[in-house]
């Protein structure tokens, strides 16, 4: 077995045995404790390690997902903060790597990261930074170690990277959001706090594009796994359900639903698929991306459309399928930001 | 360049009714005290918006994910004090003497505020409606009186319809399919009433209600001919409500599983005298749809106005949302689509007043008497008595059977229509918005992934969008095509008459 296979399946045991049975609890945080044990059964699995390719991420990703989507979004969001220290360089991203392995690094991940609207604001004050402001929907950051936030600073953009326990670092409550949940999120807050100026790992955003770039299949492989299981609990759904005189997979429109969810999951599937490979033409990579992450997002609303009554309730998945994959749908930033990224490539 | 006018922007929960709805506006011409109606009722909607709906919204959101048999007491309590439980009850039994289509117009605007806690008193309507169509007028004096005895303390007793069984959904919401629906429940004549057993599910408002209209054949296995309309109270010995479900959204309005066992009713509990299926649960449903069709206006509506609202303020690229062509493009999608949708249900709710049960509501100029009487006449006995008398419940029977069957298939039409376009251009709405919000749409305090999660469970129910297409289909496209399977599998010999 390769190691990639070998992850898979430790993953998908992981999945079923571990995350399985407390899915519930998950989709009621923060109303509820996180459940134990998946913080510290992801980092076993080695899902946190600094080492971790992105075509590993992806696989896992892939398979938590179609068991609940929330772990995978904080999975590929410490190995995108992570990333982000070590593409950065220099000391400062040395010393925060270190810390790899004593907590989760946390990044808003949903967010433009290459833009900074309401974003904290930064000042250079002599050896020194000041922040202020709030770093809206930052993920995994009640979980965090490390905090990897873009800012504004005087000249655009600027990347810190901070501890959470540093003092001047200010946690909001866990946010109660779309889809994900249990997937522990926050915002974070300076009040005219002043840090050491190392704080600041990188001034160029093409920081963020490139490991941005390097994680869209890991991003798209959680669309991917969402809509896997939307799509099966949809097809043993209608092959049980008796309306209209038969099993609902009879009905035509039905089988029509059916079929475009399959060509949504192929596109998906397809997707990450490509997005593994490394000589894919940009142009090629970004399309497959919003589409993918795009195609998900409809397809897991006609998920639950198929359960008709119960689709719309909690305890047949589909209706939380359905919030994963449009939140899904905003790792990296709006779809239409990032779509006109895309024109002016010529093939 | 001026990108940006306060003086000449309207906010879109400003809009005067003649600019949300201009069709109704020009026919006031001819109806002057509709549009007076019509009017009113939109100022109050949006004040009791204002006033209670925006400030509650999340936070009633908030607790009923903690517990999901949290009562909206609150939002009960002051739609009270606006009598928005009684809108529709003729004021002859102490309600607001309202037409229907007010109701519908009312109901978007409180559900651009808050689809769910629209949907409680909407359901509510919907039951009112089912009552009102089988012309059993005593019953609806009964249920009006309690209702607005209970209004005026605050605690209005509150409706629910009862159709959808566990497995059968669909199959309830259609004649043709009803005849092979696998049905577990019945109310089973018995000496003096009924004895009823089984089971209903999703109910709105199923947990909070007192009175529940219930939908039940006498004979289970011959469901067209045998099903008929019950009143039953939630205190009847045998009657309890099973589990509260945990819904993705709408949750200010509960669904409840209702339980029948060996739940005796009287005689008197049968509203009707002519089974449902067929004329009386069509003309209810070519109503209600429409009604349907107002939230996903409302939904498209409360997208929009979030979205508007978000991009005037919220910056990207350092600039204003709003100052970028691709969000500019978008707001104007999406008011299309709000205007798309609201007059693709104005007109369901005018062919149901030219054609449905709207028409049967009016008629004989009841309405007119009713608005020039004054409310001591409308109280006395004398007044009770004429409009509970047995002729006057015939009367309204052979009203029902008099309209023509392409009046009926007209109004039944429009509902499906709009229901489908309305609640379809809500979702799309929702998308779009999210799009202009990113990442801050994602948060529960931004208000709008909420309209998203709500609005999805309007392709759902009345008949889920797929039904609606398919009883639009055997209304308007192909008129008198019935049956269960109209397409036939093949090898199965059909024959069409088509005409040229
Ligand atoms: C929150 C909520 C509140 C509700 N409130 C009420 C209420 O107050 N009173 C009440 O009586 N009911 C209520 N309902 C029930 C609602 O009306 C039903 O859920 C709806 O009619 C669909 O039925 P179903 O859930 O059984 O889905 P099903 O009928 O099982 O449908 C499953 C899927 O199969 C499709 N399908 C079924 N038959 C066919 C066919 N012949 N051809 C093509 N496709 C088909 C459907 O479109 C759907 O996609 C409520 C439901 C919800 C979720």
């Amino acid at each position: 077995m390769s190691e990639i296979d070998l992850l898979r399946e430790s993953v998908r045991r992981f999945a079923r045995e571990v995350v399985g049975p407390t899915r519930e609890a998950l989709n009621h945080f923060p109303e509820r404790p996180l459940p134990a044990g998946i913080v510290s059964g992801l980092g076993e699995l080695g899902l946190f390690d600094a080492e971790i390719e992105p075509g590993l991420v992806s696989a896992a990703l892939e398979e938590l997902a179609k068991v609940a989507a929330a772990p995978a979004a904080l999975v590929l969001t410490h190995a995108v903060a992570r990333a982000l220290v070590r593409e950065a360089g220099g000391g400062r991203s040395a010393a925060l790597g270190g810390l790899n392995g004593h907590g989760i690094f946390a990044c808003p991940i949903y967010s433009e990261l290459d833009l900074t609207d309401g974003a904290p604001s930064l000042r250079r004050i002599g050896a020194e930074i000041e922040l202020e402001g709030t770093a809206q929907l930052v993920v995994g950051a009640p979980l965090a170690k490390v905090l990897v936030l873009p800012v504004r600073d005087a000249a655009g953009w600027a990347l810190v990277g901070l501890e959470t326990s540093e003092p001047g670092v200010v946690l909001g409550e866990p946010l109660l959001t779309l889809g994900m949940r249990g997937c522990p999120t926050a915002d974070v807050s300076f009040q005219q706090r002043r840090f050491p100026a190392d704080r600041v790992l990188a001034t160029s955003p093409e920081v963020v594009r490139r490991v941005a770039r390097r994680f869209r299949g890991a991003a798209v492989a959680i669309s991917a796994g969402i809509l896997a299981s939307s799509v099966q609990a949809a097809t043993e759904y209608a092959q049980e359900r008796y309306q209209g005189g038969g099993a609902i997979i009879e009905h035509q429109e039905v089988r029509a639903i059916l079929g475009r969810m399959l060509e949504d999951l192929a596109v998906c599937q397809d997707s990450r698929e490509l997005l593994e490979r490394d000589t894919v033409p940009e142009w090629r990579a970004l399309a497959a991306f919003l589409r993918a992450k795009e195609r998900a997002a409809h397809a897991t609303s006609d998920g639950v459309q198929l359960l008709g009554g119960n689709g719309y309730m909690e305890d047949y998945g589909q209706e939380r399928a359905m919030r994963d994959a449009k939140q899904a749908q905003f790792l990296f930033g709006r779809t239409d930001v990032a779509r006109q990224a895309l024109a002016g490539a010529v093939p | 360049m001026k990108h940006f006018d306060p003086e000449a922007f309207t906010a879109q929960s400003e809009q005067s009714f003649s600019q949300m709805y201009p069709a109704l506006a020009a026919l006031g011409k001819h109806r002057p005290q509709a549009l007076k109606d019509y009017e009113r009722i939109l100022r109050e909607a949006r004040r009791f918006r204002r006033e209670y709906i925006e400030p509650h919204a999340l936070e009633v959101e908030r607790a009923v994910m903690r517990d999901p048999t949290y009562v909206a007491e609150g939002a009960i309590r002051a739609a009270s004090e606006y009598g928005f439980f009684s809108t529709m009850i003729p004021r002859a039994f102490g309600g607001g003497g309202l037409s229907f289509g007010a109701m519908i117009i009312a109901l978007e605007e409180l559900g651009a505020g808050c689809l769910g806690i629209s949907n409680l008193l909407g359901v509510h309507g919907l039951a009112l409606a089912t009552v009102s169509a089988t012309g059993d007028l005593a019953a609806m004096e009964k249920v009006s009186r309690l209702l607005t005895s209970g209004e005026r303390a605050g605690r209005p007793h509150l409706l629910s319809t009862a159709i959808t069984e566990p497995s059968a959904g669909t199959d309830v919401e259609d004649a043709d399919f009803l005849r092979v629906a696998r049905l577990v429940s019945e109310a089973t004549p018995v000496r003096g009433g009924y004895r009823l057993n089984g089971r209903k599910v999703f109910i709105s408002n199923g947990s909070i209600a007192h009175t529940h209209v219930v939908i039940l054949p006498t004979d289970k296995k011959k469901p067209v001919e045998t099903t008929f309309a019950f009143l039953v109270e939630t205190t009847t010995p045998g009657f309890r409500v099973g589990r509260v479900e945990r819904k993705m959204g709408q949750k200010a309005c509960p669904a409840a599983e209702l339980i029948f066992e060996d739940c005796f009713v009287p005689e008197s509990a049968r509203l009707n005298s002519k089974p449902l299926p067929g004329r009386a649960i069509e003309l209810v449903l070519g109503a209600t749809r429409g009604g349907v069709g107002a939230w996903g206006t409302a939904a498209a509506r409360g997208a929009f106005e979030r979205a508007l609202v978000h991009a005037k303020t919220q910056r990207l690229d350092g600039r204003f949302l709003i100052d970028h062509q691709w969000v500019q493009i978008k707001l104007a999608d999406m008011q299309r689509n709000v205007m798309l949708a609201r007059a693709s249900y104005v007109d369901a709710m005018l062919s149901n007043e030219l054609f449905g049960l709207s028409r049967l509501a009016a008629r004989n100029g009841m309405n007119e008497i009713q608005r020039l009487l004054p409310q001591r006449v409308l109280d006395s006995a004398a007044v009770k008595k004429v409009m509970t008398s047995r002729r006057a419940r015939e009367g309204f029977q052979a009203a029902i059977d008099e309209l023509a069957d392409w009046e009926v298939d007209t109004a039944s039409a429009h509902g499906s229509a709009a229901k489908v376009s309305c609640t379809d251009l809500g979702m799309v709405n929702c998308h779009l918005a999210l799009e202009v919000f990113g990442a801050a749409g994602l948060r529960h305090d931004s208000g709008i992934e909420k309209i998203y999660r709500d609005a999805k469970l309007l392709q759902i129910y009345e008949g889920t969008n797929q039904l609606n297409r398919i009883e639009l289909y055997k209304r308007g496209v192909n008129r008198g095509a019935t049956g269960l399977d109209l397409t036939p599998r093949p090898g199965t010999p059909v024959e069409h008459e088509v005409q040229p």
